[in-house]
């Protein structure tokens, strides 16, 4: 009977102590890795809301173009020239790469949606229609990212939230 | 507690610290005592501590944006550690309904905590993965301490997740270790399944909740308004709604029939579910015209409260009916459920009524501590006057 007590526990702990290690994880993952901002585009001005996500692209220029008939994995080579690779290896002398897949023409990364809180999503979705906002991200040598926040204008969001709203009282919806 | 006392005075008595009368008389009166605090008591203590605990929800939802990423994992995690502690306890004292009751709210608290990590860490994924981990995370605790309600919610949200998630991820062709994860979850929930289906209650106990989920889906008729559920072909055509409604006032009819003949629950409770189907019906037949009205004579600045609080207002009457109808009747279960949808009913009231999440929360606390004092002057009303009470 003990032993089926401590297991219990143990069971009980489990989901915790799963959900803690990934937190802890996602947290280092975005405390390290190079720091990338990329600007982002709203490719349907009807669906940048999704929920409470903000559906975008994210605008790596010219290179974020596949090439006519490359599909699936393929990679951005970031640092020193910005050049897509079709493929899951990074081209010699590439210092720093984002992994991603080639989907109907463009450079996908799967970092495309970002939850922002249901209150501001209106005011971000205008901003990403007039071409303000970008994702700022770590990027890692093994050519993952995580996504730290957007930036309007430069400035965190909300930063900016703060300074365009300073006596907005938090509570109201 | 009762298991614990118990075996504290048969190690007494054994010791020679007292004799079996004595024993046998502090048992009495511990029952006695049990007894007095009845269980719709501490149901409209549970109710008190639901509507105030909503109402800290609400505060802490009210701003959540300024508190800090860590801060919300790290408070989502601890409460949910919380949680699994009240559960682990509930189950070494052997207190079956604590123990699934804080068991489901673990589940729950899980489920939360995927969202937050989701959210704070904008991972992607579908809905379906996110459900599948929650399935597997919780697997073991439901299997090793759960009774029949926690065991059925692990079975009918995990089994399609984990179902649909295998299959998204290409199991069996490819058995990728996710798949292979979600496989030997699989045999888990058959053995779940397995428990499920041998707890079958008596038929009487499905007339009593068919009562109740045909008042629970007209409340939902009600709350989705004159477009809810397709039922309404023509908004203005009264007449016509109710005939195209007319599976649903079958149901009801059948409903109020079968309570109505069920000898076996008292008069009382037999009239208060009677009256909750009644107040439902009044709500599905003459709800709108009703607030129609009421906004003619209100003028427009009226039409807030009314159109927002009247169907609120209705399913708590309803719910609230079914509760005493279930107290009268001696059915714990379906009592702490029409309790716990009053409670989450008031929610919706409080914030349709501020259309202010902090504002709400604090009404929600404030009210909480009013059924609490309300419950805690029912409980010194009923509590023995002392002495002795089970006799020798």
């Amino acid at each position: 009977m003990t032993a089926r007590r401590w297991l219990a526990a143990a069971a009980l702990a489990l989901p915790v102590a799963v959900l803690a290690v990934k937190a802890g994880w996602h947290e280092r993952a975005r405390r390290v890795g190079a720091l990338v901002d990329v600007p982002v585009r709203g490719y349907d001005p009807r669906h940048l809301l999704a929920g409470q996500y903000l559906a975008f692209r994210l605008d790596f220029g010219p290179a974020g173009r596949c090439p006519e008939g490359v599909r699936g994995e393929a990679l951005i080579c970031l640092r020193p020239t910005r050049k897509l690779v079709p493929g899951e290896r990074p081209p010699p002398g590439c210092a720093l790469h984002l992994r991603g897949r080639c989907r109907y023409g463009f450079f996908v990364t799967g970092l495309e949606r970002h939850f922002v809180p249901e209150r501001r999503a209106a005011l971000l979705g205008r901003l990403v229609r007039e071409r303000r906002v970008a994702l700022r991200l770590r990027v890692h040598p093994d050519g993952s990212a995580s996504p730290v926040t957007l930036l309007v204008d430069g400035v965190p969001w909300k930063e900016y939230v703060r300074r365009a709203e300073p006596s907005a009282p938090a509570g109201r919806r | 507690m009762q298991g614990r006392l118990e075996r504290k005075l048969a190690r007494w008595e054994a010791a020679g610290l007292i004799e079996p009368a004595q024993r046998e008389r502090i048992l009495a009166w511990e029952r006695a005592r049990g007894r007095s605090e009845s269980w719709t008591q501490v149901g409209v203590i549970a109710l008190g501590a639901g509507i105030a605990g909503l109402g800290v929800i609400s505060l802490v939802a009210a701003n959540w944006e300024r508190i800090p990423d860590l801060a919300k994992v790290a408070g989502s995690l601890l409460l949910t550690t919380m949680i699994g502690a009240a559960a682990w306890e509930a189950g070494r004292r052997g207190a079956g309904r604590w123990r699934d009751g804080a068991l489901v709210l673990f589940q729950l608290a899980v489920a939360a905590d995927i969202g937050v990590l989701g959210q704070v860490y904008h991972l992607r994924g579908t809905l379906t993965d996110a459900l599948a981990l929650w399935a597997v995370l919780v697997a073991p605790a439901t299997h090793l301490l759960g009774g029949t309600v926690p065991r059925a919610l692990l079975v009918l949200v995990g089994l399609p997740a984990v179902s649909a998630a295998a299959v998204d991820h290409g199991a069996p062709a490819e058995l990728r270790p996710r798949a292979l994860g979600a496989l030997a979850l699989l045999a888990l929930l058959g053995t779940a399944a397995r428990f499920v289906s041998e707890a079958r209650p008596a038929f009487g106990g499905y007339r009593w909740a068919g009562a109740f989920w045909m008042a629970a889906a007209g409340v939902l008729a009600v709350w989705w308004g004159e477009k809810g559920l397709g039922l309404r072909a023509d908004g203005a055509d009264a007449a016509g709604w109710l005939a195209a409604a007319w599976p649903l006032w079958a149901a009801g009819v059948l409903a109020a029939l079968a309570v109505a003949t069920a000898r076996a629950w008292p008069v009382r409770a037999r009239l208060a579910v009677l009256a909750a189907l009644a107040v439902l019906a009044a709500e599905l037949a003459f709800g709108t015209g009703w607030r129609e009205a009421a906004t003619a004579i209100k003028g427009s600045e009226g039409v807030f409260l009314v159109r927002k609080f009247a169907p609120a207002l209705v399913s708590v009457a309803v719910y609230g009916l079914y509760a005493a109808g279930a107290a009268f009747a001696g059915r714990r279960a379906d009592f702490g459920l029409a309790l716990a949808l009053v409670a989450v009913r008031f929610v919706g009231i409080y914030v349709d009524a501020t259309g202010n999440l902090a504002l709400a929360g604090i009404l929600m606390v404030t009210s909480g501590a009013a059924v609490l004092a309300l419950a805690r002057g029912l409980r010194r009303r009923a509590a023995p006057q002392g002495g002795a009470g089970g006799g020798t």
